[in-house]
């Protein structure tokens, strides 16, 4: 117990110690996802998807749960279903065998809910085009709200990607600035 | 030269009139022979207390359009010596049955109908042949590998048949959990199927190739040189390992010698990518066990790790750096010298969590005879890598044949015998303090020279190579052969997950279902090396 308590105290503190995401291709943002996004922009709940990737990007998804990033301190959970996200993220190509259990994922989310393409594969199918075995990227299945590009990106870049989309006043703000008379 | 022979000769001896023809292609020995003999001589091979070869890799070649037949390929690694042996045959014409050896050598068991669902070539007599790569939805007669099939003729998804064709165990109180392919956390897609009687797993059914991305085939599509972008993305954790033992492979082919300097670098990547890796999952081990802390520390440490990768190469998985005739990156002296400094840090950071791990009882207990893989099963299944290492399997390639700078580079290779969870958490322990340790003594003896070696011959059309890397999982091979206009005839690569899968199967027998995460963490296996 004694050690443990050292070794968090000599650790310290190293959230956001991270270098900054470099100056690169742009997100692509839908209008229309801004103003989905509107509702979860205190809270948002996501939910990976992995549809063929190549393993990089959910590594950098899972990179984002670390103490050095920790998403959690920007309000971004981590769902373990479906049913509890309000924002799936996809990566990789769609493979002929994942294209149903992704939509089967599509169905059961509730709306409203957020289409996050994560990657290039699951962009444009990458490296992976014109394979046999991928069926397309992933707005060609369901529809997609936010792109994230990179082979893959940093989690520096999926950051400055997630709190983009979030931007903003939220409905609340909005109604509690008109309500306290603030201009 | 002489003990590559000698296997050789013995086989000779024994099996004179089945074997057709004996070659020596790159110091490896081909024994060409009779179809109907493949099993007794395999079988001989796998027993035999002089052999005791595994088998480490099995495929099969379609020779058209130049010649009608099909060709499969038995690699074994012999026992005492680590040397290879190849044993190949030929399917003429329009034939499509073979015989199995999957009822003698366990190992070939996933191979063989991976060879059926690619090639539509039948192993007869083995014991399940269920579909393996192909799910119950493709239509019949679709084997991707088959020449005549176009590589852009994208496959349809329909809705798949109601019943999925498992093997079940029926009886009262017996009952099934089916888990994926999508699970719960940020995980590659995989289905498992559990038959429990109470507690206990009874069985474990995998259904995986979720992911199945038809790499082998888009392989055939690249030139020899560009093939490397493709080889970094057959799993993304083992980038490096991967384009590693494809850039050999054309390197072999192309008789290209890689200079001393670039050899020296692509040991220290190997061994960057193998520690971050490791200490990822040491972290992952202990969070599954609920003990987030160590969790917490173990994957700063690990991003601690990437982001030196990304300094020193521009990328935090080591894309871009391999080429073929070397390596696309010079670090200079003064960031090597930062870097081995950084890991001495990292290390001692890391031996202090060590020691708090080591003493956690919880921790022990749940690690402790859980998901225990035995010696003689590991060896029938030919398992490698850490897992192998873990149950008693003392092999490594770094050590054993070796490539890179290994052959300069004194690797001391982990190894435990319980074959548990604890002993794989052991082997990766060792092993981080072992890279840590070699990547010192490479900053040290690094050597200058030029990065890139040239081309000296242009590979005729069927010349092929063989390569193999200790990726931090294990054994990466590959099979490469040269196709017209400097293209890829036939590319068959075997990440190591793809033999330790099987083995999952056996390790989970007599668990609860609650130590599966655990032990599925403990082999840390590839879904989409495997799947491909
Ligand atoms: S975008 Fe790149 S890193 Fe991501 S899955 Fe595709 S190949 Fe892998």
């Amino acid at each position: 117990m004694f050690e443990i308590l050292k070794k968090s105290f000599k650790t310290g503190i190293v959230t956001d110690q991270y270098p900054p995401a470099p100056a690169g291709q742009k997100i692509s943002v839908a209008p229309t996802a801004q103003k989905k996004a509107e509702l979860f922009r205190k809270s948002l709940t996501i939910r990976e998807v992995d549809t063929g990737s190549c393993n990089a990007c959910e590594m950098e998804m899972n990179a984002l749960a670390n103490p050095v990033y920790d998403i959690e301190r920007l309000g971004i959970h981590i769902a373990a279903s479906p049913r509890h996200a309000d924002a799936l993220v996809v990566t990789g190509p769609v493979t002929v065998n994942m294209e149903g259990p992704l939509k089967d994922v599509y169905k059961t989310t509730p709306n409203p809910k957020l289409v996050i393409a994560l990657g290039d594969c699951a962009i444009n199918c990458g490296i992976f085009k014109g394979s046999y075995a991928v069926t397309g990227p992933v707005d060609q299945h369901i529809p997609v709200d936010v792109r994230i590009p990179g082979c893959p990106p940093r989690p520096a870049e999926i950051i400055e990607a997630l709190t983009e989309l979030r931007k903003g006043e939220t409905t609340f703000t909005r109604w509690f600035r008109k309500f306290s008379g603030e201009p | 030269m002489e003990t590559v022979f000698q296997p050789v000769e013995h086989l000779q001896s024994i099996f004179g009139p089945a074997i057709n023809r004996v070659s020596t292609d790159h110091g490896v020995p081909v024994v060409h022979v009779n179809t109907n003999q493949i099993l007794p001589i395999t079988r001989y091979i796998h027993i035999n207390e002089e052999f005791r070869g595994t088998l480490s890799l099995l495929w099969a070649v379609d020779h058209r359009p130049r010649e009608v037949r099909y060709e499969l390929w038995y690699l074994f690694t012999l026992g005492d010596s680590k040397d290879w042996l190849i044993v190949s045959t030929d399917l003429l014409g329009d034939e499509r049955l073979f015989e199995s050896i999957t009822p003698k050598i366990h190992a070939a068991n996933w191979y063989e109908r991976e060879i059926r669902d690619m090639f539509g070539l039948i192993a007869q007599g083995h014991p399940d042949l269920r579909r393996l790569v192909r799910h119950n939805h493709w239509p019949k007669g679709v084997h991707p590998l088959h020449k005549n099939f176009p590589c852009n003729s994208v496959l349809q998804w329909r809705q798949p048949p109601g019943s999925v064709d498992g093997h079940f165990i029926h009886g009262e109180g017996v009952f099934e959990v089916p888990v994926g392919p999508i699970h719960a956390g940020i995980i590659e897609p995989g289905h498992f199927r559990f038959t429990v009687a109470g507690e206990p797993i009874m069985h474990l059914d995998l259904q995986h190739f979720w992911k199945h991305r038809g790499v082998e085939k888009l392989f055939e599509q690249q030139t020899l040189s560009d093939g490397v972008v493709l080889a970094e993305r057959i799993s993304g954790d083992t980038t490096f390992g991967h384009s590693l033992t494809y850039c050999q492979a054309v390197e072999s082919l192309m008789d290209i010698h890689v200079p001393r300097r670039a050899r020296y670098l692509r040991s220290l990547f190997l061994e960057l990518e193998r520690l971050h890796n490791h200490i990822g999952d040491v972290g992952g081990l202990c969070n599954d066990t609920a003990y987030a802390l160590a969790h917490a520390h173990c994957s700063r440490l690990k991003e601690r790790v990437m982001q030196l990768n990304d300094h020193l190469t521009g990328s935090r998985f080591l894309r871009g750096v391999n080429c073929v005739g070397g390596v696309g990156i010079d670090p200079p002296a003064v960031q090597l010298s930062d870097t081995v400094t950084e890991l001495e840090r990292i290390e001692k950071d890391f031996s202090e969590l060590e020691q708090i791990i080591a003493v956690n009882a919880s921790l022990i207990d749940r690690f402790e005879n859980t998901g225990i893989v035995k010696k003689q099963t590991a060896w029938d299944h030919g398992v490698v890598g850490v897992v192998g290492r873990a149950s008693g399997i003392d092999r490594d390639l770094r050590r054993d044949r070796p490539f890179a700078a290994y052959d300069e580079l004194s690797v001391r290779v982990a190894g435990s015998i319980n074959g548990d969870v604890r002993s794989r958490v052991q082997v990766r322990m060792a092993e981080i303090h072992e890279s840590i340790r070699l990547i010192g003594e490479i900053q040290r003896t690094l050597p200058d020279g030029p990065l890139k070696g040239r081309r000296q011959v242009v590979p005729v059309p069927g010349a092929w190579a063989l390569s193999a890397v200790e990726g931090w999982r294990g054994e990466i091979v590959c099979f490469l052969m040269a196709g017209e206009h400097e293209g890829i005839h036939r590319c068959k690569v075997r990440d190591p997950s793809f033999v330790n899968w099987p083995a999952i199967q056996l390790a989970v027998i007599g668990n609860i279902i609650p130590d599966f995460p655990l032990i599925n963490k403990s082999f840390s296996l590839s879904y989409a090396g495997n799947d491909l």
